[in-house]
């Protein structure tokens, strides 16, 4: 996997899962327009240990999903 | 500097680069809440950039809704957020579980000193330094 792909192709090729990109381009605010995707994941341990041993000079990590899904409450 | 949020998430995800010792950087996304007195990062983060966790105890208690842990702090080369970065800054390593979505917590130590306004109606955050005198 090393294509540069779009946030957006990403996200719609992967819903609910964790997302490790290596290289990426980012906005002001940090957000990432694209990069390689590196790992995707329902688990999030396993994009983690991924991320841990090709240990990439730059990399974002993020899930790709509701932080809060209908049913479920956050309080951290 | 302004920046967008979604206020209809339940929580306010803003996105943050942490760079390590030797200039690795990672991009996470942080929930944003005044509510911590302190940063908090997933320990995977700081490993992430390089840091050895051995070399930093665990020897900060840190006070949860579920009770009090100790947890390691690191002195994080660089953390940038909202426009600002700040440099060797302490951040707390506490794996938050994977339910929460998020890599840690944005917390009041990096909002000090700064004007935060948060505008749920627009769905924009705006963090500046304060141009008088703080507390």
């Amino acid at each position: 996997m090393s294509e540069v792909m779009t946030r957006s192709e990403i996200e719609a090729q992967f819903p609910d899962e964790w997302i490790l990109v290596i290289d990426p381009e980012t906005g002001p605010d940090l957000r990432v327009r694209s990069g390689v995707l590196a790992a995707h994941s329902k688990s999030r341990d396993e994009v983690y240990r991924i991320a841990i041993a090709i240990k990439p000079s730059r990399s974002a990590v993020w899930y790709n999903g509701n932080p809060v899904p209908v049913g479920t409450a956050l309080l951290l | 500097m302004t920046f967008p949020f979604n206020p209809s998430l339940g929580t306010i995800l803003v996105w943050a680069e942490i760079t390590g010792p030797t200039g690795k950087r990672t991009i996470v996304a942080l929930s944003l809440d005044t509510g911590a007195s302190t940063t908090s990062i997933n320990l995977d983060c700081p490993i992430r950039v390089g840091y050895d966790p051995t070399l930093f105890p665990a020897n900060v208690a840190m006070t949860t809704g579920s009770g009090v842990i100790n947890v390691p702090r690191f002195p994080v080369a660089e953390l940038a957020s909202l426009g600002q970065a700040r440099c060797n800054f302490p951040v707390l390593a506490h794996t938050l579980p994977p339910t929460a979505v998020v890599e840690g917590l944005l917390g009041l130590d990096f909002l000090q000193g700064q004007l935060l306004t948060l505008d749920f109606v627009k769905g924009e955050i705006t963090l500046t330094p304060a141009t008088g005198p703080t507390p």
